[in-house]
C-alpha cells in the first residue's frame, strides 16, 4: 500500500466514519462531533487531491466556524428527548438506493475518456497564490468573489434580525 | 304644395305619450291615483293637436286630398342623418334620413289614432280601477299610443318598423297584463302574449328581410324617394325585377303578421285574453292597423303579382273570419273574428290597388270598432266579467247608452247607408267589382265573390251578437243585475258612437271607383246589409233561437267554424309539438350528457383536488422525499439521454 | 487513486446526508444532512478538478463559493431554527405543519 493510497484509505475512513455515526447517533452534540470529524476527513481528501488551500479553508470554516455555530444551536435549543431516530429510514434509504444503484451503474460503465491514470498526473503545486490572483485579477473572478462578501455581509445582518428575541405569538395563536 | 311649417306640432303628438310613458314609468307609482291623468292627459294633448293638424290640412281646401309634407321632400333642413352607408355612397344616397310625413292621409289617421287611444285612456280609467298593476298598465299604453302615432309621422319603412315592434312589445306586455295581477293571476293571459309575440314575429322577420332587400335595391327606404325610385327602375328594366317581387311578398307577409289575416290571424282571438280597452287599442287604433298601413305606404313596390295575392289573401281572410265569427259564443271572440274579417277587408283593397281605400276603412273601422269594443268592455264590466253570449242578453234597458252606442257601432260595421262603415266597405267592394269588370280569371275574381259573401255575414254575426246580448230576456243573474256604466266609461261610448255615424266625413281622400263599378257594389252591399240582417233578426229577435240550435242547423259546416279550421290544431300539431319535443331531447340531453360532463369535470376536479391536497401536508420532511423522488426521475432522464 | 474511488466516497457521503436529513427527527440533524451533502458535492468538484488536467482551478474556486453558501446557509438556518424553537417550543420538523391548507 503505497502512502498515496494509505492516506487515503485513512481520510475516507474518517470522513465516511463520521457521516455513519452523525446518522446513526441518538445524542445530537455526538453526531455533531461525528460530523467534526467528517469535515477533517474530507479536508483530508481536498489534500490528497493537491488542494492545500481549500483543505485549510475547510478546517478553518467548517470545522471551525460551522460548527461552533452547530454547537450554539444545539445549546440554545433543548433536545427531543425521547427521539426515535431512524424511524422513516426505510423510505429514505429506499429513495437513497435507488439513486445509489442508477449513480454507481453509470460510475463503473461510463466512459471516462481523456482521462489520465492517476500516475500519469503532473505534481499538484501550492494553489493558495494562484487562488488568491484568480479572485483579485479583475478578468476572472473578482465579481463573484465581491459579491460573496455582499451576501456574507447580508447573511450577517439577516442571521441576527431572525434571531434576536422579541415577543412572538405562539403556534396555537397562529392557527 | 303647402308651405305651411307642421314640424313641431308633428312632433308633439308622438312625444307628448313619449315622455308621459316615461314619466310614468319613473314615478308613477307615487302620483295621485296611480298616475292614470299622466298618460290620459298626455292623450288628451296629442288629440288636441293632431286635430289642429288636421284643420290646418282641412284649410287647405281642395288640395287636402293629395298633399304631402314630409321633412324629406319639403320640410327643408328638418329631418336628420341617421347613418352613412357605403352602399348609399354609391348610389349616390350619402346617408340613411328619417324625417316626418303628413299627407292627406295621415292627417285623419292620426287624429283617429290619437282620438281613439285617448277614449281608450279615459275607458281605462274607469274599467281598469282596483286592478294591482294599474301604474304598469298605464305606461304601456302611453308607450303603445307613442309607437302607434310615431309610426305614422315616420317618412321611411325603417322608422315604420321600428314602432311596429315597439308596438309588438307593448301588445305583449299588455295582453299578458293579467297574468302578472296580484289577486287573481291568468297564465292564460302569459300564454296568449307570448302566442301573439311570437306569431306577429314570423311576420317581422319576413318584413326585415323585404326591408333589407329594398335597401340593397335602392339605397333609401323613405316614401318619397321610393316612389320615385321604383317606378323608373321599372321603366329602366321593362317590368318588375324579381328581386322587387320578392321584397313585395316579404313585407306583405310582415303585414299578414300584424294584421292577423290568414293564415297568421291566431294571435288576434286569444289576444282576448288581455283587459278589453287593450283589445279596443289593438284591434281598433294601433297594432293591427299598422299591418295595412305598412302594405298601404309600401303600395309603390309592390308589383302586380303581389298585390294580386294580396287581394286574394286578403278576401279570403275576410270570407274565413266571418264564418268563424258567426260560430263564438264569446263576445270578444266574435269581435276578434271579426275584426280578423275586416282587416282582410283591408288588406284586399291594397291588393286591388286602392290603398286610400284601405285606409279609408282602417279610419272608419278604427272608430266603430273601438266603440264596439269599449262597449263589450262596459258590457263586461257590468257584467261582472260575463263574456259569455248564451248568459247575456236584455241588458237594452239596464244599459241604454251603452246599447245605443253598440247599436250605432254595429250598424256601421254592418254596412248601413249613411253610416261610416258603409262608405268605406262599399268603396272596396267597388275597386273589386272593378277588377273583376276590368280583369278576368281567378285572381280578378275570388276579391269580389268572397268579399260579397263576406258582405252579409259581416251583417249576421254582428246583429247576432248585439241581439243575443241586448235584446230578449237576461239569461243569468249578472245580466240581470248589470247596470249602468259610470261616465268616463259612457263618454267615449258616446263619442265613438258619433263617430261611428258621421267618421266618413272627416275624411279627405275619397275613393273614386268608376261608376258601373260603383252602382254594382252599391247593389251588393245593400243587398248584403239586408239579407243578413233579415236573417239576424229572424235567428235572434223574433225566433228568438239560440246560438247553438243555429250552429247545429249548419250541421259540419258549423262544427268546422266553431273548431276554427283546424288551423290552430294545425299550428299546434306543426309547430307546437315538435318544438316540444326537440326542447325535450335537447332538455335531457343537457341535463345528462351537457351537465354530466360539466358535472364529471367539477367532480374530476375536486377529487383530484382532495388527493393533492393531502402531499400538502406542512411536513418539510415528506417535501424532502419528494424532492428525492424528483431527483430520482431527472437521474433517470439524465442517464437515459446519455445512453 | 483514481477519480472513480474519489466518487464513490463521494457518492457515499451524499447518500448518508440524504438519509440523514429525510430521516432524523430534528432540525439539527437535517442540516447536518444538508453539509454532508455539500461536503459530498465539493469533493466531487475538487476531485474532477484534479483529474483533468488544464482545468484550471475553477473546481477549487467553485468549492470555495460552495463553502462560503454553506456558512451563509448554517447562519441563517440556524437562526431559523432559534425561531422555531422559540414558538414552537420545539425543533421536531413534524411539529411545525402549520404550513398547510
Amino acid at each position: 500500500m503505497t502512502g498515496a493510497e494509505l492516506s487515503f484509505a485513512v481520510f475516507t475512513a474518517l470522513a465516511l466514519g463520521g457521516a455513519l455515526v452523525a446518522l446513526f447517533e441518538t445524542s445530537v452534540v455526538r453526531s455533531a462531533f461525528a460530523m467534526f470529524g467528517t469535515f477533517l476527513g474530507v479536508a483530508g481528501l481536498y489534500l490528497t487531491l493537491g488542494a492545500d488551500f481549500l483543505a485549510m479553508t475547510q478546517v478553518l470554516i467548517y470545522a471551525g466556524g460551522i460548527m461552533v455555530l452547530y454547537l450554539f444551536g444545539l445549546m440554545l435549543t433543548k433536545p427531543s428527548p425521547h427521539e426515535r431516530n431512524l424511524r422513516r429510514i426505510g423510505l429514505a434509504a429506499a429513495l437513497a438506493g435507488a439513486l445509489a444503484i442508477l449513480l454507481l451503474v453509470q460510475l463503473f460503465t461510463g466512459e471516462h475518456a481523456g482521462m489520465p491514470a492517476p500516475e500519469n498526473l503532473p505534481a499538484p503545486e501550492p494553489t493558495a497564490e494562484a487562488i488568491g490572483l484568480a479572485f483579485l485579477r479583475a478578468d476572472s473572478w473578482l465579481f463573484a468573489f465581491e459579491f460573496a462578501s455582499v451576501l456574507l455581509l447580508a447573511t450577517l445582518v439577516g442571521a441576527v434580525y431572525i434571531a434576536r428575541r422579541r415577543p412572538e405569538p405562539r403556534a396555537e395563536e397562529l392557527s | 304644395m303647402p308651405t305651411a311649417d307642421f314640424f313641431p306640432l308633428l312632433l308633439a303628438v308622438p312625444l307628448l305619450p313619449l315622455g308621459a310613458w316615461l314619466l310614468q314609468v319613473l314615478v308613477g307609482r307615487s302620483l295621485p291615483r296611480g298616475g292614470d291623468w299622466l298618460p290620459t292627459g298626455a292623450m288628451l294633448g296629442a288629440f288636441g293637436v293632431a286635430v289642429l293638424l288636421y284643420l290646418r290640412a282641412q284649410g287647405l281646401g281642395d288640395e287636402a286630398e293629395h298633399f304631402v309634407w314630409s321633412t324629406g321632400a319639403t320640410g327643408g333642413g328638418h329631418g336628420w342623418k341617421w347613418f352613412v352607408s357605403s352602399e348609399g355612397l354609391d348610389a349616390g344616397l350619402a346617408a340613411f334620413r328619417a324625417g316626418l310625413w303628413y299627407d292627406g292621409l295621415t292627417a285623419p289617421l292620426l287624429a283617429m289614432v290619437a282620438g281613439v287611444s285617448f277614449l281608450v285612456h279615459l275607458f281605462s280609467t274607469g274599467y281598469m280601477r282596483g286592478n294591482s298593476r294599474y301604474t304598469a298598465y298605464f305606461a304601456g299604453l302611453a308607450l303603445f299610443s307613442f309607437a302607434m302615432l310615431a309610426m305614422l309621422v315616420s317618412d321611411n319603412l325603417l322608422f315604420v318598423f321600428m314602432f311596429w315592434e315597439v308596438m309588438g312589445l307593448c301588445s305583449f306586455l299588455l295582453i299578458g297584463h293579467d297574468s302578472l295581477d296580484r289577486q287573481k293571476p291568468r297564465p292564460r293571459a302569459a300564454a296568449a302574449a307570448v302566442k301573439a309575440f311570437l306569431t306577429t314575429r314570423v311576420g317581422d322577420v319576413a318584413l326585415l328581410l323585404g326591408l333589407a332587400i329594398l335597401w340593397n335595391g335602392f339605397g333609401t327606404l323613405q316614401f318619397h324617394e321610393l316612389a320615385v325610385a321604383v317606378p323608373n327602375l321599372i321603366e329602366g328594366q321593362q317590368g318588375w325585377p324579381s328581386w322587387l317581387e320578392t321584397a313585395g311578398v316579404l313585407i306583405f307577409l310582415g303585414a299578414v303578421g300584424k294584421s292577423a289575416q290568414f293564415p297568421l290571424h291566431v294571435w288576434l282571438p286569444d289576444a282576448m285574453e288581455g283587459p278589453t280597452p287593450v283589445s279596443a287599442m289593438i284591434h281598433a287604433a294601433t297594432m293591427v292597423a299598422a299591418g295595412v298601413y305598412l302594405v298601404a305606404r309600401a303600395f309603390p313596390v309592390l308589383a302586380p303579382g303581389v298585390l294580386a295575392i294580396i287581394a286574394v289573401v286578403g278576401a279570403f281572410t275576410a270570407f274565413f273570419a266571418a264564418t268563424i265569427a258567426l260560430t263564438q259564443d264569446d263576445l270578444k271572440k266574435v269581435l276578434a273574428y271579426s275584426t280578423i274579417s275586416q282587416l282582410g277587408y283591408m288588406i284586399s283593397a291594397v291588393g286591388l290597388g286602392s290603398p286610400d281605400g284601405a285606409l279609408f276603412h282602417v279610419f272608419t273601422h278604427g272608430l266603430f270598432k273601438a266603440g264596439l269594443f269599449l262597449g263589450a268592455g262596459a258590457v263586461i264590466h257590468a257584467c261582472h266579467h260575463e263574456q259569455n253570449l248564451s248568459r247575456l242578453g236584455g241588458l237594452r234597458k239596464r244599459m241604454p247608452v251603452t246599447y245605443a252606442s253598440m247599436l250605432l257601432c254595429t250598424a256601421a260595421i254592418a254596412g248601413v247607408p249613411f253610416l261610416s262603415g258603409f262608405y268605406s266597405k262599399d268603396a272596396i267592394l267597388a275597386f273589386a267589382a272593378e277588377g273583376w269588370e276590368a280583369g278576368a280569371g281567378m285572381a280578378a275574381t275570388l276579391p269580389l265573390v268572397l268579399l260579397g259573401l263576406a258582405a252579409p255575414l259581416t251583417a249576421l254575426y254582428m246583429f247576432r251578437m248585439f241581439l243575443l246580448a241586448f235584446s230578449g230576456e237576461p239569461r243569468s243573474d249578472h245580466a240581470r243585475d248589470a247596470k249602468e256604466v259610470p261616465l268616463p266609461m259612457s263618454l267615449p261610448l258616446v263619442l265613438l258612437g258619433l263617430g261611428a255615424v258621421f267618421g266618413a266625413m272627416l275624411w279627405f281622400a275619397k275613393p273614386h271607383p268608376s261608376e258601373d263599378a260603383h252602382h254594382l257594389a252599391t247593389i251588393l252591399a245593400s243587398v248584403s246589409l239586408v239579407l243578413g240582417l233579415g236573417a239576424a233578426l229572424l235567428y235572434f229577435q223574433f225566433r228568438k233561437r239560440d246560438a247553438g240550435r243555429t250552429a247545429a242547423a249548419l250541421g259540419p259546416f258549423a262544427r268546422a267554424a266553431r273548431g276554427l279550421y283546424g288551423v290552430d290544431g294545425f299550428y299546434h300539431a306543426v309547430t307546437v309539438m315538435p318544438v316540444r319535443v326537440v326542447a325535450r331531447l335537447a332538455s335531457s340531453f343537457d341535463r345528462r350528457v351537457v351537465d354530466g360532463i360539466v358535472h364529471g369535470l367539477g367532480g374530476f376536479a375536486v377529487q383530484l383536488g382532495l388527493r393533492l391536497r393531502r402531499l400538502q401536508s406542512g411536513h418539510i420532511q415528506r417535501y424532502l422525499y419528494l424532492t428525492y423522488a424528483g431527483l430520482l426521475a431527472l437521474t433517470l432522464f439524465a442517464l437515459w439521454r446519455v445512453s | 487513486m483514481g477519480l472513480e474511488a474519489y466518487l464513490f466516497v463521494s457518492l457515499l457521503l451524499f447518500l448518508l446526508g440524504l438519509i440523514m436529513a429525510a430521516a432524523r427527527r430534528s432540525l439539527i440533524y437535517v442540516l447536518i444532512g444538508l453539509e454532508l451533502i455539500l461536503n459530498a458535492a465539493n469533493l466531487n468538484l475538487v476531485a474532477f478538478q484534479r483529474f483533468h488536467p488544464g482545468a484550471g482551478l475553477d473546481g477549487q474556486i467553485g468549492a470555495i463559493f460552495v463553502i462560503i453558501l454553506a456558512a451563509a446557509e448554517a447562519a441563517i438556518a440556524l437562526a431559523i431554527v432559534l425561531n422555531v424553537y422559540s414558538r414552537f417550543g420545539s425543533i421536531r420538523p413534524d411539529d411545525m405543519h402549520t404550513l398547510r391548507d
